[in-house]
């Protein structure tokens, strides 16, 4: 019984080593297998809203992953200069996903005056979301509104720790390209040049969507 | 990294919010003849919070003696009392059109949610005050309520006096990061989008991160009950 397992173990093996290569693939390390060695970056999925009116100003998304052992960082982004030689890292922070379970003053908003700050969340009114079911009772002396302020701030980098994934989406991180001296059209494509801290510069090409 | 947590919690209540309010709408409606006639006055009855996937306040604020211009093309500049037209709804927002992040992904959920409602979309009607009127003139912000909308309000006035006043009620604030005068500073601002009934009060609220479902799902369930109210009064005056 045992060796007409082994066989059987022996002969799948075989077969499998004769397929081809694509089971090799699957052993590549991803972001969540990490290797000891230094950091590995892969880019997916960039894509850009396209503009809108007048705007001069839009924001580039993607996914970012490691699949090495050691930390990185993404410290620069640029694109052709014809549409802008201005590129931020940015980072809009908020209350608001957290306000609905525990509402807190916002952060981040050191130069919000503390009279501003009063007169504009001064209502004692409760605000309950109705998501907190269990919790029907005001949550908060702040309004929705206080406690909800997004703020859009330059970051000088964006860290992708070891075997982790880091997602530049809508409220969150982004490449902002501001003074625009081009429009971003629906279904054009750009490229992005990425410079990271240990591995260096990536291009990728990110897609023009519907905003 | 702290914004992923913050997207996976929105995200993660989606479904049960979703059941719950299913579920209690199903309570609601059985249970419909037992609810006090009074209740139709009160701001928010409790059944009703369970029911919607946005915040609401109690009491629900009412901002329908703030006026601004409307400086969209239909609007001319005409003073725009903050308050929907009767068996609609308003949904104001406050923000800026060189605002490339926030402002455009819950532009594109609204449209979204609206386009959702099928025959009623045109029940609901848009606002956008500018927290920007120094770079947002009357013309970049049509354009830019006009590229996610057929018809809206294009709501600014250049004295900081009269926004203050607008934003208070709401509990909106707003702030200009940076240098002014280097022509590509950031504003933070609230980014909640407020729905506002006939009668100026605002009846939901939703954070940015919401969903278009749950957005038109709140909607559907505001215009129903207004016409239900309706037609109670109707009854009303018949008798």
């Amino acid at each position: 019984m045992k060796r007409t397992l082994a066989v059987s173990a022996a002969v799948l093996i075989a077969l499998g080593l004769g397929a081809c290569t694509k089971s090799e693939t699957t052993t590549e390390p991803t972001a969540s297998m990490t290797n000891a060695g230094p950091a590995q970056i892969s880019v997916s999925d960039a894509w850009a809203r396209e503009s809108i009116a007048m705007s001069n100003a839009a924001a580039v998304y993607m996914t970012i992953a490691n699949s090495g052992g050691m930390d990185d960082s993404l410290i620069s982004a640029s694109v052709d200069p014809a549409i802008t030689v201005k590129v931020e890292l940015h980072e809009t922070t908020s209350g608001t996903g957290s306000s609905m379970t525990t509402s807190t003053a916002s952060p981040g908003s050191p130069s919000m005056g503390n009279g501003m700050s009063k007169s504009v969340t001064g209502s004692s009114n409760g605000v309950h979301g109705a998501m907190e079911m269990g919790t029907p009772t005001p949550t908060s002396s702040h309004g929705m509104g206080g406690a909800g302020m997004t703020q859009m701030k330059p970051v000088s980098s964006i860290e992708i720790g070891p075997g982790k994934t880091v997602k530049l989406e809508p409220g969150g991180y982004h490449v902002m390209l501001i003074d625009m001296k081009k429009k971003l059209t629906v279904g054009e494509k750009f490229d992005v040049t990425l410079t990271f801290k240990s591995s260096g510069t990536k291009r990728v090409t990110a897609e023009v969507r519907a905003a | 990294m702290p914004y992923e947590t913050r997207t996976r919690s929105v995200g993660g209540r989606k479904g049960s919010a979703l059941y719950l309010s299913l579920t209690v709408l199903a309570l609601v409606g059985a249970s419909c003849s037992a609810r006090p006639a009074s209740s139709v006055d009160t701001v928010t009855p409790t059944s009703e919070e369970r029911r919607l996937s946005g915040a609401l306040r109690s009491p629900a604020p009412v901002v329908s003696d703030l006026v601004l211009p409307d400086v969209s093309p239909a609007g001319g500049g005409s003073p725009f009392v903050l308050r929907a037209k009767p068996g609609h709804l308003l949904l104001v927002y406050f923000g800026y059109t060189g605002c490339p992040d926030v402002c455009p992904t819950t532009f594109a959920v609204l449209r979204s949610a609206i386009r959702d409602l099928g025959p009623d979309a045109n029940r609901v009607d848009v606002a956008m005050v500018t927290v920007d009127p120094a770079r947002d003139t009357p013309e970049a912000l049509s354009t830019y309520l006009a590229h996610f909308f057929t018809s809206y309000h294009a709501l600014r006035t250049t004295d900081p006096a009269a926004l203050a006043q607008v934003e208070k009620p709401f509990g909106v604030r707003a702030e200009i990061e940076g240098d002014p005068s280097s022509g590509s500073y950031g504003v933070s601002h609230t980014a909640t989008v407020f729905a506002v009934n006939q009668d100026g009060k605002i009846v939901v609220e939703w954070p940015f991160g919401i969903q278009s479902a749950q957005v038109a799902g709140d909607l559907r369930i505001l215009l129903e009950d207004m016409d239900n109210k309706e037609e109670m009064d109707n009854k009303g005056v018949q008798k």
